[in-house]
């Protein structure tokens, strides 16, 4: 088989790696306490063993292909954010761009000019996370180049959104980025994360997100990186007493993505709210996992899960919700929908669940399944072509996972990116 | 003629439903077809209107001089012909509006025509919810999702008001609706008569037929049109039933 690698060769990616980092960090001129972060988890990646599919987190998602992949990491700085014409990003509220891991202060708002209520300042190295490293983890939080802590001051109702522009322009770069968005009590944001570019390249993005009593989250993801890119992400989530978290993601591009989501629900009368459209073609492999905890009485976390793959693609998708002892009352669900639309697109899904409470309502449901030929041939009737027929019926199936996305502008662009993707899909 | 049915012959999963059926019918007439359970009423639908799970064995079918049979689904649609469904499905996600102007626009496209943007649609498709007595929240629903069986019939003949075809075939369309029901899509189809479109009422009751008045009925029984006549056939059938009629 031409897609396996010796054991020697995952070695030989694993020191590779190691070295361009240490080299890069050797570079670094950052303050010690930053660059000890760095030196310490990357003495972990040179010690951990690497993914591998005997391992069950890492069977369906085979990274073969990234460590083949000859990587750099550029220290290039202020260069020009090609931003998406399809959108004018800078009415959307503070907008925060990053290229190949820089801060580009050319495409983002003044960190002078910031609403009220908005502090930006440096990432704070002792927020810890509540799920094990794995080893891309380890390397993410090696190679840091640029982050910030957003902090939300009690009481303040940001109307514009932040948005997060994560860009990869230098070919094969490795850009690792982190952001902490604090809400204090009462404060509520919107948060837009967009993700794109990155040829060949390896993007990693931590994010914690922290809302405490009473305060409200919305979280959008668009995860548009290049087909030839592999994507990781990390976002915790902490939830406080009557805290409102809510998540939708758009997930379509990259060769190999992982987007990973933790949810902390610690405080009474929390909800989190969690919807993602994923389309995986080609030979994509698009992975979502989500770790759910339910720590505290009358708590409510709602997910679903929308993939339609094509091609020889893989969707593959982890969800575990824990319901710890007195987290009475809590009320979980979680369904996940494939949409197969070819004979060897596939789909993994593995929910679970895992219950120390006694009186709570909990569910989860995965559905797979083709486009559904007596709604083909409704449309068809009607005078619809077979195929705009097959991509109304897919685009819709997705498009419903993220109908209530706040921001209309980012909708509007969702759809019409969805209808593209899958255009694509459908011409092939 | 309009319609041009000759020898018509079908299966389903190996097994005949059509075996021999003719049919003719002129531009303006209005036609029903009746016949007791798995006679082949709505095979005959299906198999004009395309559906896959189908296969012609024999015979023509004509629309206007031109080979039906040999044409998608699709372009059965574009040149002219509609079914109204005896299930419409529902499809989630997809707005009324979107499926609408969808495929109106497709049907205008094959026609050569240019298409119509959401203002031209807009008004359109208003003119006609108000010519059916329907509310403007049809349009933003999904098709068909949460409607009731009269809604989704409703919603068949605001499709059939809009596309505007030239033989609309409304397949047991009358099954499972109440008397209001009945009423709406009787009034869709007397509101859309001309001389120029054509209807077949395929039917396992009378009762729509005492608001769509037929101008040929015919009795379909295992496969073929084994009597044709006018509205007298109908008190026949009561009298008889199928079995005794179709041995006369």
């Amino acid at each position: 088989m031409t897609h396996s690698l010796l054991p020697n060769q995952v070695e030989q990616a694993q020191n590779r790696l190691h070295d361009l980092v240490d080299e890069w960090i050797q570079k670094q001129d950052d303050v010690e306490l930053v660059q000890s972060h760095r030196l310490e988890a990357l003495a972990r990646f040179a010690v951990i063993d690497m993914p591998n599919a005997r391992h069950e987190d890492w069977k369906y998602t085979r990274l073969v292909s990234l460590w083949k992949q000859d990587l750099v990491l550029p220290s290039l700085q202020g260069q020009q954010v090609p931003i998406d014409s399809a959108l004018d990003w800078q009415i959307m509220g503070v907008v925060l761009s990053f290229v190949d891991g820089h801060f580009c202060a050319d495409a983002s708002t003044s960190l002078s000019a910031l609403p009220d209520g908005l502090v930006v300042s440096a990432l704070d190295y002792n927020v810890a996370n509540h799920h094990d490293l794995d080893a891309i983890h380890c390397l993410a939080k090696a190679s840091i180049s640029a982050g910030y802590r957003l902090t939300i001051k009690a009481n303040t109702a940001l109307q514009q959104p932040i948005m997060i522009n994560q860009v990869g322009v230098h070919q094969d770069a490795l850009q690792s980025l982190q952001f902490q968005v604090v809400l204090e009590e009462n404060a509520s944001a919107t948060v837009i994360e967009v993700q794109q570019g990155a040829v060949g390249g390896l993007i990693l993005s931590q994010l914690t997100v922290s809302v405490a009593a009473n305060g409200q989250c919305t979280h959008l993801l668009w995860q548009d990186v290049d087909a030839s890119a592999h994507a990781f992400a990390w976002r915790d989530v902490t939830l406080a007493r009557d805290a409102r978290f809510m998540q939708r993601s758009l997930l379509v591009g990259g060769l190999v993505s992982r987007q990973q989501l933790t949810v902390n629900i610690t405080g009474e009368n929390a909800e989190s709210n969690v919807a993602t459209g994923v389309i995986a073609l080609g030979k994509q492999i698009q992975d979502v996992r989500t770790h759910t905890r339910h720590a505290c009485l009358n708590a409510r976390s709602q997910q679903l899960h929308r993939f339609a793959i094509g091609g020889r693609a893989n969707g593959v998708f982890h969800g575990d919700i824990l319901v710890e002892k007195g987290a009475d009352k809590t009320d979980a669900n979680m369904a996940t929908n494939n949409l197969l639309l070819s004979p060897t697109a596939q789909a993994n899904s593995k929910p679970q669940l895992e219950i120390y409470a006694d009186d709570v309502r909990c569910t989860h449901g995965v559905t797979s399944g083709t486009v559904d030929d007596a709604q083909i041939f409704y449309l068809r009737a009607r005078g619809i072509p077979a195929e705009k027929a097959k991509l109304m019926i897919s685009a819709a199936f997705v498009q419903a996972a993220l109908d209530d996305v706040p921001v209309e502008a980012l909708r509007l662009a969702w759809q019409q990116a969805i209808a593209d993707k899958l255009q694509q899909a459908l011409v092939a | 003629m309009l319609l041009h049915v000759e020898n018509l012959q079908a299966t389903v999963a190996d097994k005949a439903v059509l075996k021999g059926l003719n049919l003719q019918l002129k531009a303006g007439e209005v036609h029903a077809i009746m016949g007791p359970n798995g006679a082949g009423k709505s095979s005959f639908a299906s198999v004009l209107a395309g559906r896959e799970d189908y296969a012609v064995t024999g015979g023509a079918a004509l629309l206007n001089g031109i080979d039906l049979l040999d044409m998608e689904a699709e372009e059965r649609a574009q040149a002219g012909l509609f079914l109204a469904f005896q299930y419409p499905v529902e499809i989630p996600g997809v707005s009324n509006k979107l499926f609408l102007q969808t495929a109106l626009n497709s049907i205008r496209a094959a026609q050569g025509l240019p298409e119509l943007d959401m203002f031209e649609f807009s008004q359109l498709v208003q003119e006609k919810m108000k010519m059916l007595g329907m509310r403007q929240e049809f349009l933003e629903r999904a098709v068909n999702v949460g409607f009731s069986g009269g809604e989704k019939k409703r919603n068949d003949m605001l499709q059939m008001a809009l596309l505007e075809p030239k033989l609309c075939i409304l397949d047991e369309t009358d099954s499972g609706l109440d008397i209001d029901a009945l009423k709406a899509v009787a009034q869709g189809v007397n509101a859309m008569r001309s001389p120029e479109r054509s209807f077949v009422l395929v039917t396992h009751y009378q009762r729509l037929l005492e608001y769509v008045a037929p101008d040929v009925v015919h009795i379909l029984y295992q496969g073929r049109i084994v009597k044709s006549g006018g509205m007298e056939l109908i008190a026949q059938i009561e009298e008889l039933g199928y079995d005794a009629l179709a041995a006369a």
